[in-house]
């Protein structure tokens, strides 16, 4: 009777426990809060969260390679990049690319932002990080979750977790980060300037605009391709209108199904052993950097532009160039219209916005053409 | 140890890859759109010529 | 009589005034609702509201006339 007992309790999770186990239910207790009482990118934390409580569950071998669940997720999601290109298509059947087109100045504020990732990228060099790390970390400041996941699980998949977690942490936290650093690098006069009407764009230029930037991209960044062939197909799907049922396709079921099994899967690679070292704890301190120093170089393009400009762009929009979509956009509004309230910036900051995801993959792209 | 050579060729290519990336797509959607704008207005042309 | 257009494309979230209202410059008339974020469109002028060219719930473009002071 007595052994019996004794065997059940061997068998049992529980004496295998270690006290980073204990502190990564923590961190997914913490996580689900946030993702539901908080609401931050719920969609994203919450499987995340959970893959974290479940493989810090000793014995449930879930992360067990050729043998877990979870594992064969990742395995085949992650690892063999399915999911983050699926999760593009549907990006592209969802983004207007129209205050873009209506105004292609903004592709150079997209570049702008990615200026912060290639100084994180150094930065992370300093504290310690190799080439590979310092890449991974860097790409957070594109402020792009399939993208992070993308170059992370190739670079550094073992600090998978941590960037994946920060990029999307961060996104939700755009409207608490990016206020103090524009009102830093504008003056008044310069958050006042009104953009006017953004002239139209039609359909044909829609059409014309994912082709183009397919062939264009691919050409001269050819990693880039699972990525950005995604992106544009979707919205090719979208801008036709002729393939409706695609288009939504791509943007809600399909979209939806790859998210959990993203946020599974990558939720799952935070073990107690690989995530609990100062290491890639300091990853958050630098996704922090990534994102700020992303904003702050994003201004300053817009800025620089502005000398040459008869046109003066409102240099908030150069924020937006973060991808964050829409949240650096709405973030843009909002700051520009405390300044002027008759300034509505939204669309004009879509621009940009939009232009950063295309900015943040050419610049995976080139990481990978150089490290991978 | 890390190799400062191999990442400062990281970070000049890869600042001078994005830009050149993001500046050839901003010229050719520049000229794409003139082109579209062209032929629109091109194709609304004769429309009220024949109303006459 | 003069018009208050859409500075922005959405859709009508709310309207906070009706047809012969008397508005201020600067009063909030209407709130628009794009990418999920609310915007509050402003008079640019005083006088009655003569009339209201939309409802809530409507998709606007910018550049659609909203309501008209008179």
């Amino acid at each position: 009777m007595l052994n019996i007992f004794k065997e059940l309790v061997y068998s049992s999770g529980v004496v295998n426990l270690t006290a980073g186990n204990i502190f990564m239910w923590l961190i997914a207790f913490v996580l689900l809060y946030l993702a539901i009482k908080k609401q931050y990118e719920p969609l994203l934390l919450l499987p995340i969260s959970f893959g974290i409580l479940v493989v810090n569950l000793p014995l449930t071998f879930l992360m067990e390679p050729e043998h877990g669940l979870i594992w064969f997720f990742y395995h085949y999601g992650i690892e063999m990049d399915i999911i983050p290109p699926l999760i593009f298509l549907g990006l592209g059947a969802m983004i207007d690319f129209g205050p873009l087109i209506a105004n292609p100045k903004t592709l150079l504020l997209g570049a702008g932002a990615q200026v912060g990732l290639y100084v994180t990228f150094f930065a992370a060099l300093l504290f310690g990080f190799d080439l590979k790390e310092a890449a991974s970390i860097g790409i957070i400041g594109g402020a792009d979750g399939p993208t992070t996941i993308y170059l992370g699980s190739k670079l550094a998949p073992h600090m998978l977790g941590a960037t994946a977690v920060s990029a999307y942490a961060y996104m939700a936290l755009v409207p608490i980060i990016q206020p103090p650093i524009m009102r830093l690098l504008t003056s008044e006069q310069e958050r006042k300037i009104d953009m006017g009407k953004m002239r139209p764009v039609s359909r044909l230029q829609k059409i014309i605009f994912p082709v183009l930037t397919a062939m264009i991209v691919m050409l001269l960044a050819p990693p880039s391709a699972p990525l950005i062939a995604m992106l544009m197909l979707g919205n090719l799907f979208r801008e036709s209108g002729v393939v409706e049922r695609l288009t939504n396709a791509s943007s809600n079921e399909l979209m939806n199904i790859v998210t959990i099994f993203q946020g599974l899967s990558v939720g799952a690679t935070m073990t107690a052993t690989v995530f609990l070292n100062p290491k890639v704890l300091f990853v958050f301190f630098l996704g922090l950097f990534a994102f700020t120093v992303s904003t702050a170089t994003g201004l300053l393009m817009a800025k620089f532009m502005n000398l040459f400009l008869k046109n003066k762009i409102n240099p908030l929009i150069g924020a937006a160039g973060v991808s964050a979509v829409p949240m650096a956009a709405r973030c843009v509004h909002k700051v520009g219209s405390e300044a002027n309230r008759r300034n509505y910036l939204l669309m004009h900051a879509m621009g940009p916005n939009v232009a950063g995801v295309i900015g943040t993959v050419a610049a995976a792209a080139i990481f990978l053409k150089n490290l991978g | 140890m890390i190799d400062w050579s191999k990442a400062m060729e990281v970070f000049g290519s890869g600042i001078i890859g994005v830009y050149l990336i993001m500046g050839l797509l901003m010229v050719l959607t520049q000229i794409g759109l003139k082109v579209v704008d062209y032929i629109e207005a091109w194709n609304k042309r004769p429309a009220p010529e024949q109303a006459q | 009589m003069a018009e208050l257009t859409s500075p922005i494309a959405g859709k009508v979230w709310k309207i906070m005034v009706a047809v012969g209202d008397k508005v201020e410059m600067d009063d909030e008339l209407i709130i628009l609702e794009a990418l999920k974020m609310e915007t509050p469109v402003y008079s640019e002028e005083s006088g009655t509201v003569s009339a209201i060219m939309i409802k809530e719930g409507d998709p606007i473009n910018e550049g659609d006339i909203l309501i008209s002071i008179g």
